[in-house]
């Protein structure tokens, strides 16, 4: 038994994965040879040694930085928003409740902002707004948004102090939507998605942030507390090759 | 512990956050430990524990109830640590800077520094090698566990692990360190 199958038959006597026979032979080999019976005690020992190795205690801070990371994704199942999703108005208290989502938002950057502007108590029809883009792309009309890369379009709509945005989304992973009322409030009244996308949404003061995880079809009714007030619009996108992608930029007034 | 692993994968997929909590009460120590036993930086186990949560979190629909899912945490855990090491060329930059504690092979040493020293020389190691030490001896898992964790055969551990204490043995014995 040369030195290299003297070892194997040891490390499996230590492993406890020695077949009987093999066993038998070992002990049998040993007997009479110091030199084999020492490197068997050097190898047992090391083994010893190496099982013994205490387990390295983690930093308090582990355990935070793996729940914040944890909040960070939405949530699940049942305890998740219902599909399809229709969310009661939120307020500010409801602000914590809904912090993961918000900070799922925050992992994806600032992209869409447009303005709409409207006249006191007019309710508009859609087909009448109009804009241009502050991007630079001219816009004949802001009823209907192509957003870029061929990643969806939102059409908004206001009646008086409501407004109706219809975002259809094909952008494949996570996309943020921000709106921030300029009147200082803002109310989620009515959230309806079509598809199976995981979806949230989080009110902070006069900001309202929706986020979804995939390609989705949303349409929703804000309350702004004042028909004239202005509506922001921001929306962030997320994509697997290209990371942060802007998809539209730009400042929308109503025609009156 | 294990068994009932699967009973907290179903809640939290059925929506009770706090269920995965209990899953990273249970693994949180362990993979951090082995993690660290695998980078050697405390900063670089941590990254890997908490990505190694985060990716079972998101991917918690991907879950094969066939399987364990301590083996399948630890695969996770142990991807994103060997990763962190072979980016960062650790066994590189950690042989570099030990070669003081070295000692002649003369030399013997016992005691406390025994432990710090067979820490020195798994670091030498290269990041496979050092990867079915901690997992065998750390963690206490078979050579079927090991192999579920590290996709590889369960012979291969066997191989790999026989290579690995080998050149760990002759590390030890460079440092001093002899029985």
């Amino acid at each position: 038994m040369n030195t290299e199958r003297l070892e194997e038959l040891v490390w499996e006597l230590i492993d406890g994965t020695i077949s009987s026979q093999d066993h038998l032979l070992l002990q049998e080999y040993l007997v009479g040879r110091p030199e084999a019976e020492e490197r068997r005690r050097e190898l047992v020992s090391l083994a010893a040694r190496l099982d013994s190795l205490e387990t390295v205690e983690p930093p308090a801070a582990l355990r935070q930085r793996i729940d914040a990371a944890l909040e960070a994704v939405p949530s699940r199942g049942p305890a998740a928003l219902p599909e399809p999703l229709r969310l009661p108005p939120l307020t500010t208290a409801a602000w914590p409740m809904r912090a993961g989502y918000l900070a799922a938002g925050l992992l994806v950057g600032a992209a869409l902002t447009f303005l709409v502007v409207g006249g006191p108590g007019q309710d508009l029809d859609q087909s009448k707004l109009y804009g241009s883009v502050q991007s630079g792309r001219p816009v004949e009309s802001a009823s209907t948004i192509d957003l870029e890369a061929d990643s969806g379009t939102v059409i908004v709509e206001r009646k008086g102090a409501q407004r109706l945005l219809d975002f259809d989304l094909r952008q494949q992973g996570a996309v943020v939507m921000e709106l921030e009322s300029g009147s200082g409030m803002i109310e989620l009244e009515s959230l309806d998605q079509s598809g199976s996308t995981a979806l949230g949404a989080s009110t902070a003061g006069s900001r309202l942030r929706l986020a979804t995880m995939g390609p989705a079809a949303l349409r929703l009714t804000v309350n702004v507390g004042e028909p004239a007030a202005s509506l922001f619009l921001t929306v962030t996108a997320e994509d697997a090759t290209l990371d942060r992608v802007i998809l539209f930029a730009g400042e929308i007034p109503y025609a009156r | 512990m294990k068994d009932n692993d699967a009973v907290f994968v179903e809640a939290s997929l059925d929506g009770d956050q706090s269920a995965f909590g209990t899953l990273v009460d249970r693994y949180e120590k362990k993979l951090y430990s082995a993690a660290y036993r695998i980078t050697g930086s405390p900063e670089d186990a941590m990254d890997a524990t908490q990505s190694a949560f985060l990716k079972a979190y998101e991917k918690l629909e991907t879950f094969d109830f066939t399987y364990r899912f301590f083996s399948w945490i630890y695969r996770i855990a142990m991807n994103e640590a060997l990763n962190l090491v072979r980016r960062r060329r650790q066994v590189t930059d950690l042989d570099d800077r030990t070669p003081d504690s070295r000692l002649g092979p003369e030399q013997r040493v016992s005691g406390k520094e025994t432990g710090r020293l067979i820490e020195e020389a798994m670091w030498g190691l290269n990041p496979d090698h050092r990867a079915v030490i901690v997992l065998r001896h750390m963690e206490g898992l078979s050579y079927g566990e090991i192999g579920e964790v590290l996709e590889i055969p369960a012979k291969t551990v066997k191989s790999r692990l026989f290579s690995a204490r080998r050149e760990l043995r002759t590390a030890l014995l460079d440092r001093g360190v002899s029985r």
